[in-house]
């Protein structure tokens, strides 16, 4: 079963004015349940905007939008969505607004209107989930550093225990210690329950890591699309679009311009640096 | 959401009225207000009509968003109508309820209502082809004789220009709040008038936080650069006045010229 079905989506911001941009045109796409996917492309390719429309935010103006099956062009559906696909914001971190950490967690539990038990429960589990300390959790969420503040922010949507599960950008800004923090507790995510993550992001790097299945955008055009793999075989496409890939897939296409034939669709280094023994030895072989 | 154009939102542009120094526009539009109040009777209205409409002819096609803009001020507009088709005494029409329609009442009332459209298309004209910035100028440049007077101009122009430059940021900015505060559930229709008012919370208090943030940093950013108020600053872009600012001025002097006049002959 889907959990995004999109097909021919087109949305034009500030639509009718002189400042109006068609920020996605005819854009298609679907999403299995219980995978990851990652949306990438440069800066204003419409990527935010895609997402928006996930959880209700944004209605289809043309084209049709499905969540776990249901339509969204229905108003009902979509004043209902959050309830079943988090959404984390770009910079979710200017949403904070309780007293306490705890308060501002609880808050989108609060609003599914769970009892006070099952609001804690939560709230726990969703501290756990993004690695902050327990003692967190009665300070002012406003006093706290940037990258505290941008894991109580997640906090907060995880604590909804959504089955869908976007992210626009959220590693955006973060040292590298922290991002790979983060991604590990995405990974976590995945493997425990039956989500459905979608991420949103600049980076190959993250997506080679983390996503099955990737979405390119670029000015508001679906251009690529497929398994992690199958898109990193197009890995001159990504570079021509003007997004970097990750060092072992440009290393390998360096040593394809020498001549030497790897395979240049490798996730992660242990791959890349297998690829390049297995070659090296096939070279070695008279004949080979 | 809040993706439509306020009335008056300024529309970049090369037209002759753009190119107008705002200094020169400013006093167009305060001399062309006057003579529209001035200006007596229906064919007066004529006139004025004609006067805006030959103003929009040099405003390259923007003006239509003056018209645009109008569509949230009809309720403003129709209660002006029927409030002075009311009051006024005289020979009756036709009755509505209570009332008495007269057709004094309703000669005062189309009037009343033609001026009342023509002074705030004038006024959206203005803003229309004019930057926030270049309006804030100019408006110090005219104020700047009371200065003697210890009126601190340059200050109040500047705060004008934060303002005003940060009302769009502001706006961005709460609109991605009201989003992200939906997506965590928050619902303002929901519950008794006490529920609903703690229900804004959620959104005023990280739209407060957040530009409170955005003003200390303009403050370290301009004392950074030695901003220090406005004796003997320049400007970088010079506002000066060409041929067409004449053009223009000689243009609205005259309609006033004719207002008056109009309005002496008791038309
Ligand atoms: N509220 C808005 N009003 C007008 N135009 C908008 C608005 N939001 C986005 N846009 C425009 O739509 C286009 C797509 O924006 P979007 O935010 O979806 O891009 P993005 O891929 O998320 O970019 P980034 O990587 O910078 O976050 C951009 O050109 C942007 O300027
Ligand atoms: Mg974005």
């Amino acid at each position: 079963m889907w959990a995004i079905e999109v097909e021919n989506l087109c949305y034009t911001h500030s639509r009718g004015t002189p400042f109006e941009k068609a920020a996605l045109q005819n854009v298609s796409v679907k999403i299995a349940r219980g995978q990851t996917a990652a949306i990438i492309g440069p800066t204003g390719s419409g990527k935010s905007t895609l997402v928006q429309h996930f959880n209700g935010i944004l209605a289809p103006q043309k084209g049709t939008v499905k969540i776990l099956g249901r339509n969204a062009a229905d108003k009902a559906v979509r004043t209902g969505l959050w309830r079943q696909v988090g959404l984390v914001f770009q910079y979710p971190e200017q949403q904070l607004f309780e007293e306490t950490v705890y308060d501002d967690i609880a808050f989108a539990p609060k609003n599914l209107g769970l009892s006070k038990e099952e609001i804690k429960n939560r709230v726990y589990r969703a501290l756990n989930d993004t690695g902050l300390p327990e003692n967190i959790l009665t300070r002012s969420p406003l006093s706290l550093s940037g990258g505290l503040k941008r894991r109580v922010a997640i906090a907060g949507v995880l604590a909804l225990q959504p089955e869908i599960l976007v992210l626009d950008e959220p590693t955006a800004g973060m040292d590298p210690v922290s991002k790979k923090q983060f991604l590990n507790t995405l990974k976590k995510l995945q493997q425990r329950n039956d989500i459905t993550i979608i991420m949103v992001t600049h980076s190959m790097e993250d997506a080679a890591r983390l996503a099955d299945w990737v979405l390119v955008l670029d000015d508001g055009r679906a251009v690529l699309e497929g398994t992690t793999r199958e898109v990193f075989k197009q890995a001159h496409k990504i570079i021509s679009i003007g997004l970097d890939v990750p060092v072992e897939v440009k290393t390998m296409l360096k040593l394809r311009q020498r001549g030497i034939p790897v395979r240049s669709d490798v996730l992660g280094l242990d791959e890349a640096v297998k690829e390049i023994v297995k070659v090296k030895e096939q070279l070695k072989k008279p004949g080979g | 959401m809040l993706g439509h154009i306020p009335l008056g939102q300024f529309i970049p542009g090369h037209s002759p009225a753009h190119r107008l120094s705002p200094v020169s526009k400013i006093v167009i539009v305060i001399v062309s207000a006057v003579g529209i109040m001035l200006l007596p009777g229906f064919y007066g209205l004529l006139i004025a009509g004609g006067y805006l409409l030959l103003m929009m002819l040099f405003t390259g096609g923007t003006a239509v968003y003056a018209f645009k803009g109008l569509k949230p001020l009809w309720i403003l507009i129709a209660f002006t109508f029927i409030f002075q088709a009311l009051a006024v005494p005289g020979e009756p029409v036709f009755t509505l309820g209570a009332f008495d329609v007269t057709r004094q009442g309703l000669e005062k009332a189309g009037l009343m209502t033609g001026r009342l459209l023509f002074l705030v298309l004038l006024a959206s004209l203005l803003t229309l082809t004019t930057s926030p910035i270049g309006l804030t100028r100019g408006l110090e440049k005219l104020l700047s004789p009371l200065k003697k007077f210890g009126l601190p101009v340059h200050e109040l122009a500047m705060m004008m220009t934060i303002a005003l430059r940060f009302i769009p940021t502001l706006i961005n900015e709460a609109e991605v709040i009201i989003k992200a505060q939906r997506s965590r559930g928050s619902d303002l229709t929901r519950g008794n008038p006490v529920d609903r008012i703690k229900a804004l919370i959620p959104f005023i208090v990280p739209l407060l936080a957040g530009s409170l943030r955005r003003a200390e940093e303009l403050a370290v950013a301009m004392e950074a650069r030695c901003y220090r108020g406005g004796n003997n600053r320049t400007a970088m872009k010079q506002m000066k006045m060409g041929r067409i600012d004449f053009a223009a001025l000689t243009l609205a002097l005259l309609f006033l010229l004719i207002s008056i006049s109009a309005r002496l002959a008791g038309w």
